[in-house]
């Protein structure tokens, strides 16, 4: 066995010091497209099925994208969760069938009060978003699973 | 949790997001594509393809794999798209600092730095664009051998093996370098 079967190859240590220069190496291309390619990214339209709502003058929609956005913004400020995930189910023209939020509980929260406040919410805020105060309770069910805790 | 709070609507999680991975990703589409066009070009489908696909990702693997993958397959797209003639990354500085020293800093240190970074750029057109890929996403970017293949859609072996003769090309490419 040769002696030197260990020594890394010629060129490895400039190689080396080339690597650890790379990266942490921002380039000077993505500083100026950075904030434009944000925006357009942030621009483009997530598909999502359409939720029908009720007006006195007639029918609308309001896309379950928007809906969802708006629940978390709801929510959002309440210490006691965070909000994981929001979703819709809409069943022949595109009623509103069910409505699942899942939550991640600040930690040592009283559960069955917090699933009660967060169902009262959110019912009743799409009574107000979808027209219909007389959504039913039972039929639009806000199901609250606790997938996490943290610390508040 | 960030790419969680995208899904549900937040740009300011998602900018939070781009703002930790933009760089790498821009870094690794920089050096398989031709120009600072194309990069750019690829880096914006691949945040447009996160943001649209973000209620999608089920954690099977890393936020920072994930963003990889897409990227790699925009990339790939880009690349048949356009006839390839590699050309080496033009940079001539970092950013809105370039050209600025910090205090204590030694000029000629910073031309042996800039001047070592962009043979790096010449030495890695030597490698065809599968090894260059493999070798970016470990040795520059940090993946593991797993994250690296699941990013390429490739195996653990083929990841190791690419690596190997990548990191035997550059290095006699370096031992010249002096």
């Amino acid at each position: 066995m040769a002696l030197n079967d260990d020594a890394p190859p010629p060129g490895a240590d400039l190689l080396d010091l080339a690597v650890a220069q790379l990266r942490t190496h921002t380039d000077a291309g993505w500083v100026a497209v950075a904030p434009r390619l944000l925006a357009s990214a942030l621009a483009a339209v997530r598909p999502t099925q359409p939720v029908r709502g009720r007006h006195p003058h007639g029918a609308y929609t309001v896309t379950a994208g928007a809906l969802r956005t708006s629940v978390r913004a709801l929510l959002d400020p309440d210490p006691r969760l965070r909000v994981r995930r929001v979703v819709f189910r809409t069943g022949h023209d595109d009623v509103l069938e069910e409505a699942l939020v899942e939550v991640s509980a600040a930690y040592l929260q009283p559960l069955a009060p917090l699933a009660a406040d967060v169902r009262r919410t959110v019912l009743h805020h799409l009574r107000d978003v979808l027209g219909d105060p007389d959504l039913p309770g039972a039929l639009v069910a806000v199901d609250l699973l606790v997938t996490d805790v943290h610390r508040p | 949790m960030l790419l969680e709070r995208a899904a549900l609507g937040d740009h300011a999680a998602f900018a939070v997001l781009v703002e930790r991975h933009g760089p790498s990703l821009y870094r690794y589409a920089r050096r398989l594509l031709p120009s600072a066009q194309d990069a750019e070009d690829a880096v914006q489908d691949a945040l447009t393809a996160a943001w649209l696909g973000a209620e999608g990702y089920r954690g099977d693997a890393g936020v920072r794999t994930w963003l990889f993958g897409i990227q790699t397959n925009c990339v790939r797209r880009a690349a048949r798209r356009r006839a390839h003639v590699p050309s080496p990354v033009d940079d001539p500085g970092e950013g809105p600092a370039a050209g600025r020293a910090a205090p204590g800093d030694d000029p000629v240190e910073r031309l042996l730095v800039t001047d070592l970074r962009a043979a790096l750029d010449r030495a890695l057109l030597d490698l065809p664009g599968p090894q260059r890929a493999v070798w970016l996403l470990v040795e520059v970017e940090g993946l593991s051998y797993a994250d690296a293949a699941h990013a390429l859609r490739t195996s653990h072996a083929a990841v190791r093996g690419a690596l190997e003769r990548a990191r035997h090309t550059l290095s006699r490419r370096f031992a010249a370098w002096r």
